[in-house]
Formats: structure tokens, sequence, C-alpha cells
């Protein structure tokens, strides 16, 4: 029998990282086994197989030691990328007829708050990292045409990141009045 | 104090690694609370960070923690903190009980 594969590029925001991670998971649950993730992490390939019921989750760390691929790996989780851009691309099987039984990398409320808040940072230190790269090329740069072309490109990156980190600060606001009512 | 932070307090009156306090809190909780991989991760380097709990050993990669003096001393006022709500809650049934 001839194994058919396929590869699809799909862009995602970090902000919604759920998103691609239910994507995935609706992916195997039509028996596409996810085989490989290219590193710029929205190009994935896939093998037809039977059809299974596994939770995906992209976790963001931009500081980790042994102990965090240990851990997971001890909680069940199966690691599909090694951390490329502070991305760890976990998956863990869970039983289809025990929706309740999806597993989570984060019990806590909290913990969601503060990978918002990596995200956040990591947004905001690439968009300050990009205005004296912006400014050197509006020194440098004698064609106006292109030191147009430049300023509006670094404009729509910076509302697009200002966009991201508005997304994350409402999330955060969401939960955090969540997190009023349980202690978890 | 956060539930979470509790229960690997608790937990960590004796050496365990990530994946023992997991089981621990699990079975302790009667499987109420399953703490995620990420959430025992964060919170372990947290508490390392503010001294409430440090690193004892290292086997095959995993780091096994213990409370520290602060750690415990926080858990033992958070235990009387929790002691004085549980007997005001009995008190306050016992005085809607007499209504009823």
């Amino acid at each position: 029998m001839m194994s058919s594969t396929k590869s699809v590029f799909r862009w995602w925001w970090i902000w919604q990282s759920e998103k691609i991670e239910e994507w995935l998971e609706e992916q195997e649950r039509q028996g596409w086994h996810l085989m490989e993730v290219k590193p710029n992490l929205m190009r994935f390939y896939f093998q037809k197989g039977e059809p299974r019921t596994i939770r995906y989750v992209f976790d963001y760390q931009t500081e980790v030691n042994d102990d965090y691929i240990m851990l997971y790996e001890d909680a069940g989780w199966e690691p599909l990328n090694n951390g490329k851009h502070s991305w760890y691309l976990w998956r863990k099987p869970y039983e289809a007829n025990k929706p309740e039984s999806r597993p989570e990398i984060y019990s806590d409320i909290d913990s969601v708050i503060q990978r918002n808040d990596r995200m956040k940072r990591t947004l905001i230190i690439v968009g300050v990292i990009l205005i004296p790269l912006m400014m050197s090329v509006m020194i440098t740069q004698p064609l106006w045409q292109v030191r147009l072309a430049f300023l509006i490109s670094y404009l729509c990156i910076w509302v697009l990141f200002m966009y991201g980190i508005n997304r994350l600060s409402a999330q955060n606001r969401k939960l955090r009045s969540r997190s009023v009512s349980s202690h978890r | 104090m956060t539930e979470t932070a509790f229960y690997i307090l608790l937990t960590l009156q004796k050496v365990r690694y990530g994946y023992g306090i997991m089981q621990d809190v699990e079975s302790l909780t009667k499987g109420r609370i399953k703490l995620g991989a990420g959430t025992i991760y964060g919170s372990l380097s947290r508490m390392e960070k503010d001294g409430l709990i440090k690193v004892v050993g290292e086997e095959n990669r995993r780091k096994s923690y213990i409370a520290t003096e602060l750690g415990s001393e926080l858990l033992r006022e958070e235990i009387a903190r929790i002691s004085e709500q549980y007997h005001n809650a009995m008190q306050m049934e016992g005085i809607n009980d007499e209504q009823h």
C-alpha cells in the first residue's frame, strides 16, 4: 500500500497558539499524523494513517534547562521540535471518549499569564531592536523610495506587534479576573 | 498562597523531583488536582529563585528539590490560616444548622 503524505503551510500568530494546536489535533482526528515541523514553525508534514486523538501544545519558553525536557517527558509529552525560536511543540495522546482528560501543560491561571508575559516581552524586545536597524537604513540609504518602503514596512510590523501585545494583555486581564474566583 | 504553591511546598517536605510532585499531589487530592508539566516547571524555577525550595541533587538529568526553612515556615503559616478558615466555616455551619 502506498502511504500518502502531505505538506501544509499554515500561518499563525504567536498570540493565537491555541488555534494551531487545535488545527493539528483536527488533522490527527482525520488520520493525518504529524511527522515533522520545519524550523519556521509554519510548514507541517503529515502522513496518512489511522485517526488518533492527540493534544498538541506549542509551549513558549525563553529559559529552559534539562529539567524542562525531562519533566514534560516524564509527564507523558513527546517532543517534536527542540525549541526553535523558543517554541517547544509537544504532543500527548488521550482518550477520544473522555474529552475531560484532554491534557494541559498549564493547570493554573498564573502560568498562562506568565507565558503570555514572556511572549509580550519578546514582541517588545524585537520591536525595540528594529528601531536602530530602521534608523541606520534611513541614514545610509540614498534613495527616498527605498527609505519610504522600509519605513512603511517597519510601521506595519510595529502596528502588528502593538496589536499582539494588546491581545496578550487583554487575555491576561480576562485571566486575572477569573483567578479572583479560583485559587488555582 | 496559590493552591499550586501550597501543594508543592507540602510535598517538598521530603526530597522529590518534578514528576514525583505531580504524582504526589494527584494522589493526595484523589485526582482533583493534576498539575501540568508547565505549571510545575514554572513554579519550581520561581520558588527556587524566591528561596522557598532548593535543588538537592541531579540524577538522570532530573533535579530533585526540598523545601527550605523559609518555605516550610510559609507553609506552616498557610496551614494555620487554612485551619482558622476551616474552624470558622464549621462554626458558621453550626449556627446555620440551628436556625433550620
